[in-house]
């Protein structure tokens, strides 16, 4: 884009569009449940009430005994960080200003495996971890590694990479 | 283990290996490469198009089409249709179908085509629409596509199993240089070992050589009965064995091994072969962990001695365990779908006596084996298939 010089005209009363790059926002229907707890602060899955198996991603049965009765339930995150990588090139243009990314993979002590953000303090794998939610620049869920003896979630600084909405 | 005997695959026979020339990028659609590959096999084939009643096709860039809009685009009329969207286990996959679709007579003569296009933007959009887990809860994560998910699993392999990137960048200068004699390859640049280790990283630990460059292209196939291709002149495997498995073990926390460990006895057990009898390995290698995870869980090595063994062999289509001798993936390209098909059409050259590149001394027996689908955390399709030339 070019800058005028020139006074300003009938045009510069147009609002001017910048196109932010926002985070890729395409989510299922059902996967929303996890940015609906997130706005309220809350890290919940789903949990059969069958037979209580957590679930994640977010799905629409349960993975061990199909049943469809699901409830968000709050999580306490423990788990542990099994693999990692920083990730040097990113397929959307959002994240290609925020690269290098620490992104980990972590086997919650409910069952499931998450692919998390993963906050620089956290040693590398194996470590203990706590995972929580964050919304991100596009106001949805995502999940987040803090270090297994992190406290207070608020003093963590992941927010400082414009990434996530702290 | 759930064993059951399986039926063989006697009269039924594997010709035409096809392939489409790769391209980086294309602006055709995926149908043109669909049918180039199928105008090829009619060609070699000697076979009029309306001699085709069956098409197995695996593509990931026909959308909005399936394999029906196909049939229409390209003004095939068949009696067997089938549409495999399992991409690396694709070709054998598809092979399987095919077999039992001619065994049983519901269809003569059938195609099996792996082919996508690679427009600017098609990579990226198949990415984040990939499925419904990987646009939830992999995509909105840096949006690394398989690079960031082979990260994960190559980390923990090295950490797991003593695995160094030097053991991997073996495999990767190897398959170079089988390339290197490979006229399709993309790739036509010598590797060296310092090469692989000073390139960029991509998503640590896997750097610039341990990808597959994204291209445009198809493979084929023919399945039909051992007479018809014998009337037709045509040199042709035929298949001792083959084994598919999907989602093999869920409760492994991370990727270890693959529906191989399931299968594989009954895989050799089928073709009456051994280890040593292979003359040949295709794997699936669109990262090089994964075709050391193929090595140890298809047998040849038990799990952990993967380094150990890629320490102690050479792959080269003259060393003494050749592995992906047209250059796999890693080095002529990754076709899309077509990729899951690389392996298969070279195999079936190399055990008919007609390599396109450097052949496998006295080549007889090859295994093929197909991985693809990283649905979330893990690629969920598993397969492969014994081939036999006409002289073993
Ligand atoms: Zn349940």
């Amino acid at each position: 884009m070019t800058e005028s010089s020139e006074e300003p005209g009938c045009d510069s009363l147009v609002p001017q569009t910048t196109r932010v790059p926002l985070p890729p926002g395409l989510r299922s229907r059902v996967a929303l449940g996890l940015t609906a707890a997130a706005a309220r602060g809350r890290f919940e899955l789903q949990v059969c009430r069958e037979c209580g198996a957590v679930q994640y991603p977010p799905r629409e049965a349960c993975h061990r005994c199909l049943s469809v009765l699901l409830d968000w339930k709050l999580q306490d995150g423990g788990g542990e960080l099994i693999s990692e990588t920083m990730l040097y090139h990113s397929h959307a243009e959002f994240f290609r200003e925020h690269l290098p990314l620490r992104l980990g993979m972590v086997r919650l002590d409910s069952g499931p495996t998450a692919i998390v953000y993963l906050h620089r303090k956290v040693p590398p794998a194996p470590a203990r971890v706590k995972v929580d939610t964050r919304l991100d620049k596009g106001g949805h869920a995502v999940l987040v590694a803090v270090p297994g003896d992190t406290t207070k979630m608020a003093d963590t600084d992941m927010a400082d990479n414009g990434l996530l909405q702290w | 283990m759930t064993t059951s005997r399986r039926q063989g695959y006697e009269d039924i026979v594997v010709t035409v290996p096809v392939t489409v020339p790769y391209v980086r990028r294309s602006n055709h659609g995926a149908h043109w490469f669909v049918a180039r590959a199928l105008a090829g096999l009619l060609e070699a084939g000697g076979l009029a198009k309306s001699a085709l009643d069956g098409l197995c096709l695996s593509s990931f860039t026909l959308a909005p089409d399936t394999a029906v809009g196909v049939t229409q685009h390209l003004g095939l009329s068949l009696r067997w249709l089938d549409h495999i969207p399992m991409g690396g286990a694709g070709a054998i996959v598809g092979l399987r179908r095919a077999l039992r679709a001619v065994q049983s007579g519901d269809a003569t003569v059938v195609a099996c085509v792996g082919a996508d296009t690679n427009q600017a933007d098609t990579f990226r959009t198949t990415l984040g629409s990939f499925s419904q887990f990987a646009q939830d809860a992999v995509y909105p994560y840096g949006a690394g596509g398989p690079n960031a998910s082979f990260a994960f699993l190559t980390a923990y392999y090295m950490r797991t199993f003593g695995a160094r990137r030097e053991d991997f960048g073996k495999l990767c200068v190897a398959q170079r240089d089988n390339a290197l004699a490979f006229p399709l390859a993309l790739f036509k640049k010598p590797l060296t070992l310092q090469e692989y280790l000073d390139a960029r990283p991509v998503a640590e630990p896997l750097h610039l050589f341990d990808c597959v460059m994204p291209c445009a292209g198809a493979e084929a196939f023919l399945v039909m009965r051992r007479e018809r291709a014998q009337d037709l002149g045509l040199p042709f495997a035929t298949v001792l064995g083959t084994i598919e498995r999907h989602n093999s073990f869920p409760d492994d926390p991370i990727q270890t091994r693959g529906g191989w460990v399931l299968d594989r006895d009954e895989l050799f057990a089928q073709a009456g072969v051994r280890h040593a009898d292979i003359d040949l390995l295709q794997t699936y290698d669109d990262y090089p962990v994964i075709s050391v995870m193929q090595m140890e869980d298809l047998g040849f090595c038990a799990k952990g001695e993967g380094p150990d063994f890629v320490r102690s062999h050479t792959f080269t289509a003259d060393g003494d365990f050749p592995v992906n001798t047209s250059g796999g993936q890693l080095s002529v390209g990754q076709a899309g779908a077509a990729g899951g098909y690389l392996g298969m059409t070279e195999a079936l050259r190399q055990i008919t006596g007609s390599p396109l590149g450097a052949a496998v001394p006295d080549a007889r027996i090859a295994l093929v084996s197909g991985f693809g689908m990283i649905n979330y955390d893990r690629g969920l399709c598993c397969g492969a298939a014994i081939l036999a030339g006409r002289n073993a």
